[in-house]
């Protein structure tokens, strides 16, 4: 495998055509992870990745191929999306000199809006622990991790980019949730 | 869904012998330790040193078994790695519960009561 490293000019460093389901997902972030390990990328930045794309991608098999919540992600493509065998997301993860450039395709259901939401963190009460969110964070999470975000449609497919800096310093602005307050 | 419960005296330790808590095992998490801690009625440490990776589903898991244990008994969680420790901090989560280096320290903050003076 010729491993593009830091430094080289762009590359691919992995590419993978996978099933909507979130059983795949796993597989997938653990293929990617394993890419970057041999590629010679550091932890801190592998962790952002999975972070970024384990929210990216669950994103679309519960939301573009609408799963049915039946916490094995066995249900894609049963709703608003596709049938079940292009109940598909590909992943392409690149390296460049300032980081990795990540591009998600698939064809299950258009964002609603168009644009990838801006949520704020959901409100976190460390006083009624019985009150806590136990959802809302996935969107905060890739927000916290990507840059420079895009989704675009054409011919009934979503194509979701973003990159991943090289430090988290570029990473860090506007995460930690304070931009939400 | 691999975890092991331990009761210690004051406290029951879960230890998740998974290497990933995410949207694939979320449900499974929830109803395993739903399992493993309601006959007990005191604090739980979550040992999370061997989990590798949270997402926002296995948070979400995290949260619904805090709820699941009431108010009366609290959820506390040892052994953060890197990237588990990423996603509480930018969610706000780690300000919700009690959080140990290791589960050394979990057993060792119960081991001394906390009582003020002689």
């Amino acid at each position: 495998m010729s491993a593009p490293r830091i430094g080289d000019r762009p590359g691919r460093i992995i590419g993978l055509r996978f099933a909507a389901t979130r059983d795949a997902v796993r597989g997938a972030l653990i293929a990617v992870d394993r890419a970057l390990d041999a590629a010679g990328f550091g932890r801190e930045l592998r962790d952002r990745t999975q972070i970024a794309l384990a929210e990216a991608c669950n994103n679309i098999v519960e939301h573009a191929y609408g799963a049915a919540d039946d916490g094995a992600g066995n249900g894609a493509g049963n709703g608003r999306g596709g049938t079940a065998a292009d109940a598909v997301i590909t992943l392409d993860v690149a390296a460049d000199r300032g980081g990795l450039q990540v591009t998600l395709r698939d064809r299950g259901g258009a964002m609603p809006g168009g644009r990838v939401p801006v949520p704020d963190l959901p409100a976190v009460d460390p006083g009624d622990p019985l009150g806590l969110p136990e959802g809302g964070f996935g969107w905060p999470l890739l927000r916290g991790m990507a840059r420079a975000l895009s989704l675009s449609r054409q011919n009934g497919q979503n194509t979701l980019r973003f990159r991943l800096p090289m430090s988290e310093t570029g990473a860090d602005k506007g995460s930690g949730g304070r931009n939400a307050m | 869904m691999k975890m092991t419960f331990d009761d210690k005296g004051a406290v029951g330790v879960l230890r998740v012998e998974e290497t990933r808590i995410d949207a694939s095992v979320a449900i499974a998490f929830k109803d395993r330790f739903r399992d493993l801690t309601e006959r007990g009625s005191g604090p739980v440490v979550l040992d999370l040193c061997g989990v590798e990776f949270l997402d926002s589903s296995g948070l979400g898991a995290v949260v619904a078994a805090r709820k699941l244990l009431g108010a009366g008994r609290v959820l506390e969680l040892a052994g953060l790695t890197p990237a588990v420790d990423k996603v509480m901090t930018l969610t706000r989560m780690g300000s919700v519960f009690p959080i140990h280096a290791d589960l050394a320290a979990a057993l060792a903050s119960h081991a001394a009561p906390a009582k003020a003076g002689p």
